[in-house]
């Protein structure tokens, strides 16, 4: 049960057990393209952890992997990745037509001023946002986070998680923080 | 439910396009004459930002912990040695 020292994990044990697989298995074939490209080491490690991450985001609003595998499509990924940061073209870094097709979320590399947002969100309450992150994030069922955060039915779960929206959306226009105070 | 919780969950809804075509038209006209209702939608467009943000700096240390359980394997010496020889130039 969640209490507010708790931090509930983005994986599930399984999901664990699954990205280390994937991550010994695909790793090495992105560190040789990014030392391909004149990449550090650092540079691979970087790039294909914010693979893994848009690839754990696409999988759980259901756009995974269908006609290909989990190790091309983060490879794919990577590839639009590594693109996005140096402003390679197309001409130098060729992508097949199923790379061509994966997008990368806007939002995706926005920094934050996350001294403020730290502020924030532990003023609302570290529970408040562990109860966010299980349903919006990592989407973990409704069930799980009843048995996880000890409420007794999914409306008291849903209730809960209003109530932390409520919360933090309150303490955002209490704030009067604009977009350009979360960015840097 | 309140009627505050009620109109997050119809704010949540209309921002993920889940609202009947007349219901989102009908939100969105009362939008247009209702500039609290407007900083309302946008500060809670701005949390579910702030969580996506936080999720993924949370996974991503996740990652990092996978990273370094297989780097420090003593299985993964062919690893590390083609790791070293890919970056050493």
């Amino acid at each position: 049960m969640a209490t507010e020292t708790q931090v509930i994990n983005c994986l599930t044990k399984d999901e664990e057990a699954y990205f280390s697989f994937l991550y010994a298995s695909t790793f090495p074939g992105v560190a040789r393209f990014v030392s391909r490209h004149q990449g550090t080491f650092q540079d691979a490690k970087d790039i294909f952890q914010d693979a893994l991450v848009i690839f754990y985001e696409k999988t759980k609003e259901g756009s995974g992997p269908v006609r290909v595998s989990a190790a091309s499509y983060i490879f794919g990924i990577a590839k639009h990745l590594w693109i996005k940061k140096y402003n390679r073209s197309c001409a130098e870094i060729p992508l097949d037509e199923f790379e061509a097709s994966i997008t990368i979320p806007e939002d995706y590399h926005q920094t934050v001023a996350s001294d403020k947002l730290l502020h924030f969100l532990t003023a609302a309450g570290e529970k408040c946002l562990a109860l966010l992150q299980a349903f919006y994030y990592s989407r973990i069922s409704v069930r799980q986070i009843m048995s996880l955060f000890g409420y007794r039915n999914e409306h008291t779960a849903s209730v809960q998680k209003f109530k932390c929206l409520e919360k933090i959306r309150d303490k955002i226009k209490s704030k009067s923080l604009h977009y350009e105070d979360f960015t840097e | 439910m309140r009627t505050s919780l009620n109109r997050i969950s119809e704010t949540e809804q209309y921002l993920t396009g889940r609202l009947r075509v007349a219901d989102a038209l009908q939100f969105r006209a009362k939008l247009l004459v209702n500039p609290s209702q407007r900083t309302d939608v946008a500060a809670q467009q701005k949390v579910y930002e702030l969580v996506r943000f936080f999720g993924r700096k949370k996974l991503r240390s996740e990652l990092e912990e996978i990273h370094y359980k297989i780097f420090s394997d003593p299985e993964a010496l062919q690893l590390r040695r083609e790791m070293e020889e890919l970056f050493s130039k």
